[in-house]
């Protein structure tokens, strides 16, 4: 019974990273009802680029001085890669069909998963612990009851809650924002008034992409660093868009933490680890079966 | 102001517009007139390039719309208030009309488009904070029209207003686009299913039937004609 408290800031710390993969999925989705599949790995390549930027610094840079900065290039670079994809792979289909736009993203996310298993073979890469560094304040254990949880966690859920309400506030407060509602709701009406549709989804896909990229450094600080680690976490950020209600912006952010919860709840509650992943999708048919919308959505009706 | 030279539109083996040439002049209203499926909306979705031309030359104000990209038209001061109101129904009102103003630089500009707006339809004022979907058809209709009027436009295109409002509505409306017309300076292209009420509201019109012009004149000349009559005004 004690270990619940390490169980449930887990759950919530990991939470905090679904959900900042799931906002850009949500927004995408919102805008053009693209089910973007590559977005995990925009993640990925953010975690990538961390570390590459990470190499280059001096050896002795404070760790202090190191994180924002690789922070601040994984964001980049995640929202570079899915401007990309959008320029090249997702415009060029975009009236062809919700199908197209799927199989597409699914190619993009082969892609991007290949191309980077080029990186030094595929191998995992990991952040040095060695004493000063990066991973060393990151991986510094917090004890939590008996056990520990690694200090970077801690960071997660300030790190959701700060750009996910940010993002709300773009989308709620700002002229892009309001052009970016308008177009989910009719692009060519939205055209009519002089919204420029290919530059708002441009930039969409930007804000989308430099959360996942953030959000993908945010865990190579402490784990493992390879060309498939975007894949499971990008199911379950669709998940979590799904659970919240697809295109809004609190609602992937309750989602991500509801799902993130969920998959340390099971575990404490016993179910082998093997099964844990299991949790969150049958979560998701109950949701399809009971709640289409999601929790905050609304039931999209089809136009006459 | 505007001026249509043989375009033409196809979507797949269909052709929805075949040749068609016409002008609008600045301070007028000209209505354009036709059965259901004649082209009369295709022809606005051509003229704000919603829709990519088969064939055929825009010009507005002199300047070839060919490289024209559908959200530069505001900007230029061509308005399209466009078939079945399209509003934003999860947008209020106030951010609706906003975003008929997206084109307009200055914050000022805004404020003084919203005080049309609302000199124009009053009831906007109280369902400012009311989101768009709740707002009657009638009102949704005035939100469509005061949202293109945003822009101050010089050209203002109108695709049936009038289309399922009540008939006091109907007269309404096209009392306002006469004031919009006469005391905004706005010049205007309606269309309309409703050839009685847009003759009696325009200057000109032209008559649309199946991708072509077949009529053109004052609006009181076809209200005299025969075939106008008995096609159109059910007389």
């Amino acid at each position: 019974m004690d270990t619940l408290p390490y169980y449930l800031i887990q759950g919530l710390c990991y939470g905090a990273i679904i959900a900042l993969i799931a906002l850009g999925y949500s927004l995408v989705y919102g805008i053009i009802k693209l089910i973007n599949f590559a977005h995990g790995e925009f993640y990925m390549v953010g975690a990538y680029a961390g570390f590459g930027v990470y190499a280059l610094l001096p050896a002795g840079l404070s760790p202090w001085l190191a994180i924002p900065a690789v922070l601040a290039v994984s964001g980049t670079a995640g929202a570079a890669i899915a401007g990309g994809a959008e320029y090249v792979a997702y415009r060029p289909i975009r009236k062809s069909g919700r199908l197209a736009a799927l199989l597409t993203a699914i190619g993009v996310s082969f892609l991007l998963q290949s191309v980077f298993s080029l990186v030094k073979d595929a191998q995992p890469l990991q952040y040095p612990a060695g004493p000063g560094s990066v991973g060393a304040l990151c991986q510094h254990p917090v004890p939590v009851g008996a056990d520990g949880i690694m200090a970077v966690n801690f960071a997660y859920v300030p790190a959701a809650l700060v750009l996910g309400l940010g993002l709300w506030w773009i989308v709620m407060r700002t002229r892009f924002g309001r052009a970016m509602r308008a177009l989910s709701q009719d692009p060519d009406a939205a055209a009519l008034m002089g919204v420029n549709v290919n530059a708002v989804v441009r930039r969409t896909f930007l804000l989308g992409g430099f959360l996942a990229g953030v959000a993908g450094s945010l865990i190579a600080f402490q784990n493992i660093i390879s060309p498939t680690m975007g894949f499971l976490p990008g199911l379950k950020a669709f998940i979590a868009a799904v659970i919240g209600g697809i295109g809004s912006v609190p609602g992937a952010l309750i989602g991500g933490f509801a799902v993130g919860l969920l998959d340390y709840l099971v575990v404490w509650a016993g179910v082998p680890t093997g099964y844990r992943d299991l949790a969150a999708f049958v979560v998701l048919i109950l949701v399809l079966v009971i709640r289409p919308q999601g929790l905050l959505g609304r039931r999209e009706s089809e136009k006459v | 102001m505007l001026e249509l030279a043989d375009v033409s539109v196809t979507y797949g083996a269909v052709e929805a517009l075949r040749g068609v040439s016409m002008r609008v002049a600045a301070g007028e209203v000209v209505a354009l007139l036709g059965a259901n499926g004649a082209g009369k909306s295709s022809l606005l979705r051509a003229i704000s390039r919603l829709v990519p031309l088969a064939g055929g030359a825009i010009n507005f104000e002199g300047r070839s719309l060919a490289r024209v990209a559908a959200h530069e038209l505001a900007g230029m001061g061509l308005a399209h208030c466009p078939e079945g109101r399209r509003i934003f129904p999860d947008l209020t009102v106030e951010e609706n009309l906003d975003l008929g103003g997206y084109s307009v630089g200055s914050a000022d500009a805004l404020a003084r488009g919203r005080e049309r707006a609302c000199r124009l339809f009053p009831v906007l004022a109280e369902r400012r904070r009311q989101k768009g979907g709740t707002l009657s058809g009638g009102e949704q209709q005035m939100l469509a029209v005061a949202r293109a009027m945003m822009i101050a436009p010089k050209l203002l295109m109108l695709d049936e207003p009038s289309l399922g409002l009540a008939p006091k509505l109907i007269g309404q409306i096209f009392d306002t686009v006469r004031r919009i017309n006469r005391e905004e300076g706005v010049t205007v292209l309606l269309v309309e299913q409703n050839a009685n009420e847009a003759l009696l509201h325009s200057d000109r019109a032209y008559i649309l039937e199946q991708g072509r012009i077949v009529l053109a004149g004052t609006s009181e000349e076809l209200r005299r004609d025969e075939r106008v009559r008995k096609a159109y005004l059910g007389v």
